[in-house]
């Protein structure tokens, strides 16, 4: 258990601000001596908020399993048709995937939906995998289990907070920690920085640990905190007392949630000061915005931030972005396909970033998301499910395979709970655990990270 | 009905009630200034000296009761009080509701429901239709002082929520197309709106097991099927593009045909019926009759007005006063009309309780929430409100959107999803609440960014009000004058804004503060005093707090 003395040396949100970030001592040799951008890894993930239906984002492309989804999923398909808005999810449409990995998968192909073009270019070069069947799993787990009753199921299964809690933490709502957090610190002795978990929008479990809470750092550009550069309505005096208001107001109060607040705006205050200088100082990174793209908004934060990696003084990194807007339970054919020219577009453009960098095989960017949905459609949309299509990207992915496994597209088969309500068969240990390894984690700390970590088989995940 | 005249200020409110007036300080028993200060941060959007002394004179069980007196506002007609070419949008509608309205507790209630019964004010294809959120706020207005049930069977028919959560134009089951009804409204009404996830006892304690499965859902989605457009509208997901007023507000209708006539099977009962109307009534009927309900939803409402941890007892003693649907006041007097879900009983029972209203439990480290940054910037805007800044059609500005780093981080009735801004049960890992095993919403959005950037929303928004387009202007003259004694300037602050809270440390830095801004002979010193004192105790714990 990290005593309050460690959590406030590394500058946590709620461990008081008596360390500063980029005011640890030693911390400017350190950042000198791992300059190198060999010995710098990033892990960024991009959670889809709402359960994306990742049945209609990897789409099977060989005649006899496209037929059969494009049956299951009739009705769907006919929404898209009628909506008018030019997506379509004729086969002729599809982008086709050659993976290198063809011999594994009995025949099959797979594409992607138009809208994830570039992502469909990145698989081509190598650069992207699939990953088939990700989700939330207490154990390997199989459809007689849950039939007869003995299978341990994950809790909550269907409640979009409790498994985006699940997705990130291991835990349902409420987990103290997530497993990017945890990551972060088992690192902490190659890499003492406050900004080594950052969210570019609202605060994440995922990224909590026990040695850090995660910044969130919204924009590419900071405006310094009012009244903290010295003066306040150009009177030095009151910019002193406001700014040691700002960090010291109810430090001696006795009610904690105004303690907690304090301690908070204390630590805001002097992160954002700190981030300002930096970001206001640089625009490398800027240029992986596109637009009015709300998620290459965040990667360009994301971009940026690794750009200051040395002022920082950060070897290990992991990042948050998100989107929300993922649960179709109607007009899927409307919603989805916009969503999805976002993800593919801005990460592309991220990726592309790391590439001009020097940087591709540095970084490595997956999606997560609270579930996947049912085969089976609804009037116009998809309701809640289990199991979902994932995407990995980065130089260092052994990228153009569709790895885990991909089930087919018909109801009742031995994945099916209901509905086309597919049982994982990659588990979040199996998929972060990789993520984890080529981060650096050990073994062992990847048994702290994951708490069921060793019910999975490690190897069978082959993406790095 | 159009409400064209707004009372404006506290003092014309007590005039309007037309009571004798006694000094309220010679009125035994009276709540001192601080306490109605306090009693007003829980029961409205923030206190001026008037409403105060309101507080004081009424006692408090007298200003409820004449609170609750006061009829509901119509968003809706406000909306379209200029007609539809020049409507007023529904952030501005918030505001001015908030900040200037004299049904404070209303405001208070209707805007806490908004968290429960989420529907975010950016529904999909709402740029077409506004009036049909406005719509939904009403019902809120109109049932925060009414009954929980009847809340949640309008609101179950409403359009807003028929878009929000998708269960508008659901149809029943479809073999030949291969579809299923849609489950998004069958959920999310048991988990968020009424029972939750796990059986709770009376005081709102989780006692074990899951209160719903996957196949509840699914029965209970068979119930809300067959839902369509007001007023003949056509069973469609959005109304026509030339659609009625009355069509796009109105409570959907049944569409049978598109209905599950067949048995639904959900929570162990079997509902029949062959009309959405017919079914939905009797579903509603066998949920809201869950013993989880009254504690579900009292817990939620005493963490939006009082306290994020209440005490077992605290949550008992509401959710009994929800199932009785009385609640007997200090007074003797009771309060309700005897029908469980009664508002105005889980309102009184929240706001009278010891544990809300006596000082020795406000003391306690573990007592209070963080507020979230719509009631710190309301609280300000309506202790200096300019009576005549509400101008109609008067947007308010980057109030209507909080995405840069000078922003307020949250936008009132627009949450990101049916989760709200934050969750009941959030806990801030590393917190010091955290490690008591408290739970703080609130921090949920309490982050490096959100904290910085509050402080220079106020730093820009305290002097004129500029940023907030005209609309939030502030009336500093009361206040300007006492600029020139800075430790009365402080105290008459701490007075109506932390009632008497702001710890002596804070006090004497604000008024070192205050005090190193010199007079000057022409007393342009007065407002940047009144600034600073203003923009410290804004942003201190005390303020941002509330116990």
């Amino acid at each position: 258990m990290t005593t309050r003395r460690e959590l406030l040396r590394n500058g946590l949100a709620f461990g008081g601000a008596a360390a500063l970030p980029g005011f640890l001592p030693g911390l400017g040799a350190m950042a000198q001596t791992s300059a190198g951008a060999n010995d710098y890894k990033a892990l960024v993930c991009v959670f889809l908020f709402g359960a994306m239906d990742s049945f209609d984002t990897v789409v099977p492309f060989d005649r006899p399993s496209y037929n059969e989804w494009s049956t299951t999923r009739g009705q769907l398909l006919r929404t898209y048709d009628a909506a008018g808005i030019g997506a379509t999810r004729a086969r002729s449409g599809l982008r086709a995937l050659e993976a290198r990995n063809a011999r594994s998968l009995g025949g099959r192909q797979f594409a992607l939906v138009p809208q994830m073009g570039e992502v469909a270019d990145l698989f081509a070069e190598g650069n992207a995998a699939i990953v088939g069947g990700v989700g939330p799993l207490l154990a390997p787990t199989s459809k007689r289990d849950v039939d007869t009753g003995r299978a341990q199921l994950p809790p909550r299964l269907f409640s979009h907070n409790d498994q985006q809690s699940l997705w990130q933490t291991s835990d349902i709502e409420g987990a103290q920690s997530g497993w990017g957090g945890r990551m972060a610190d088992a690192l902490l002795s190659a890499n003492r920085s406050s900004f080594t978990t950052v969210s570019a929008r609202g605060a994440q479990t995922f990224l909590t640990g026990a040695n850090q809470s995660g910044i969130e750092l919204a924009s590419t550009r900071l405006d310094p905190v009012a009244g903290t550069s010295g003066s306040y309505l150009g009177n030095r005096t009151v910019g002193r007392l406001l700014e040691e208001h700002l960090s010291e107001a109810g430090a001696g109060s006795s009610n904690l949630f105004a303690r907690d607040y304090r301690d908070a705006q204390a630590s805001g205050v002097a992160t954002t000061n700190r981030l300002s200088g930096l970001l206001n100082g640089t625009t490398d990174g800027e240029d992986v915005a596109l637009g009015a793209n709300p998620l290459a908004a965040q990667l360009a934060v994301v971009a940026k931030l690794i750009s200051l990696r040395q002022a920082l003084g950060v070897r290990r990194q992991v990042f948050m972005v998100s989107l929300g807007g993922f649960d179709t339970h109607a007009e899927q054919a409307m919603d989805l396909p916009g969503l999805q020219r976002t993800i593919s577009s801005s990460v592309n453009s991220f990726y592309r970033w790391t590439e001009r960098s020097g940087l591709a095989d540095n970084v490595t960017t997956f999606t997560a998301s609270d579930f996947g949905r049912t085969l089976q459609p609804n009037d116009s949309g998809t309701d809640h499910g289990w199991g979902s299509h994932h995407m990995v990207v980065g130089g260092a992915v052994r990228g153009g395979q569709v790895l885990g496994e991909m089930a087919p597209s018909v109801l009742g088969h031995d994945q099916d709970i209901g509905r086309g309500r597919l049982i994982p068969s990659v588990s979040i240990e199996q998929y972060g655990g990789a993520m984890g390894r080529w981060l650096g984690v050990s073994e062992n700390g990847l048994r702290d990270v994951f708490p069921r970590y060793g019910r999975f088989d490690q190897q069978a995940l082959g993406l790095f | 009905m159009t409400k064209q005249v707004r009372l404006r200020s506290g003092a014309a409110m007590v005039a309007a009630l037309c009571v004798v007036t006694t000094p309220a300080s010679a009125q035994r028993g009276a709540p001192t200034e601080e306490a109605a200060s306090r009693f007003l941060v829980q029961a409205s959007f923030g206190a001026d000296m008037d409403a105060i002394d309101e507080v004081r004179r009424l006692g408090y069980e007298g200003w409820l009761r004449a609170q609750m007196a006061l009829p509901a506002p119509s968003a809706l007609d406000r909306m379209l009080a200029d007609g539809e070419a020049r409507r007023t949008d529904i952030d501005s509608i918030f505001w001015e509701f908030a900040v200037d309205g004299e049904d404070q507790l209303r405001q208070r209630v209707a805007y806490a429901l908004s968290q429960i019964l989420v529907v975010s004010a950016d529904l999909p294809g709402g740029g077409r239709s506004p009036e049909t959120y406005a719509a939904y706020m009403d019902i809120l207005q109109d049932e925060a002082f009414g009954n929980y049930e009847d809340l949640v069977r309008e609101v179950t028919l409403s359009p807003a929520m028929g878009i929000w959560l998708s269960h508008i134009a659901s149809r029943r089951e479809d073999t030949r197309r291969g579809t299923a009804p849609d489950e998004n409204y069958a959920r999310e009404l048991m988990q968020l709106f009424t029972i939750g996830l796990v059986e709770l006892d009376e005081a709102g304690r989780p006692v074990g097991g899951e209160t719903y499965t996957t196949e509840d859902v699914q029965g209970l989605a068979r119930v809300f099927t067959g839902l369509g457009v007001a007023d003949n509208g056509g069973f469609r997901r959005r109304p026509r593009r030339n659609a009625t007023l009355a069509q796009r507000t109105g409570l959907m209708e049944g569409y049978d045909r598109f209905h599950e006539t067949g048995p639904k099977r959900f929570l162990g009962a079997t509902v029949n019926g062959s009309t959405p109307e017919q079914s939905i009534e009797r579903a509603l009927d066998e949920i809201l009759a869950h013993d989880n309900v009254a504690p579900f939803v009292s817990r939620q409402l005493i963490q939006r007005l009082v306290t994020s941890n209440p005490r077992p007892g605290y949550v008992r003693r509401v959710a009994q006063a929800y199932e009785a649907g009385r609640y007997r006041l200090p007074s003797g007097r009771r309060i309700g009309t005897g029908r469980r879900g009664d508002m105005q009983a889980v309102v009184s029972a929240i706001l009278m309780h010891p544990q809300a209203r006596q000082q020795r439990f406000a003391d306690n480290p573990s007592f209070g929430k963080v507020r979230e940054p719509v009631l710190r910037v309301a609280q300000w805007a309506r202790a200096f409100r300019d009576d005549r800044s509400f101008r109609r059609n008067a947007p308010v500005g980057r109030l209507n959107r909080s995405n840069r780093s000078t922003e307020l981080g949250q936008r009132p009735l627009a949450p990101p999803s049916v989760f709200n801004f934050y969750r009941p049960g959030y806990v801030a890992a590393g917190s010091l609440t955290a490690d008591a095993g408290l739970v703080a919403p609130e921090l949920q959005i309490t982050t490096s960014a959100t904290t910085a950037s509050y402080v220079n929303f106020m730093s820009d928004v305290i002097p004129r009000g500029r940023q907030l387009g005209g609309q939030l202007r502030p009336d500093y003259a009361d206040e300007l004058p006492l600029a020139d004694s800075p430790q009365g300037l402080v105290d008459h602050l701490d007075t109506m804004l932390t009632y008497g809270s702001l710890e002596e440390g804070t006090k004497r830095r604000i008024v070192q503060a205050v005090s190193a801004i010199p007079t000057d002979r022409r007393n342009r010193h007065r407002q940047d005093r009144l600034t600073v004192a203003l923009l410290m105790v804004t942003t201190s714990p005390e303020y941002v707090t509330q116990r």
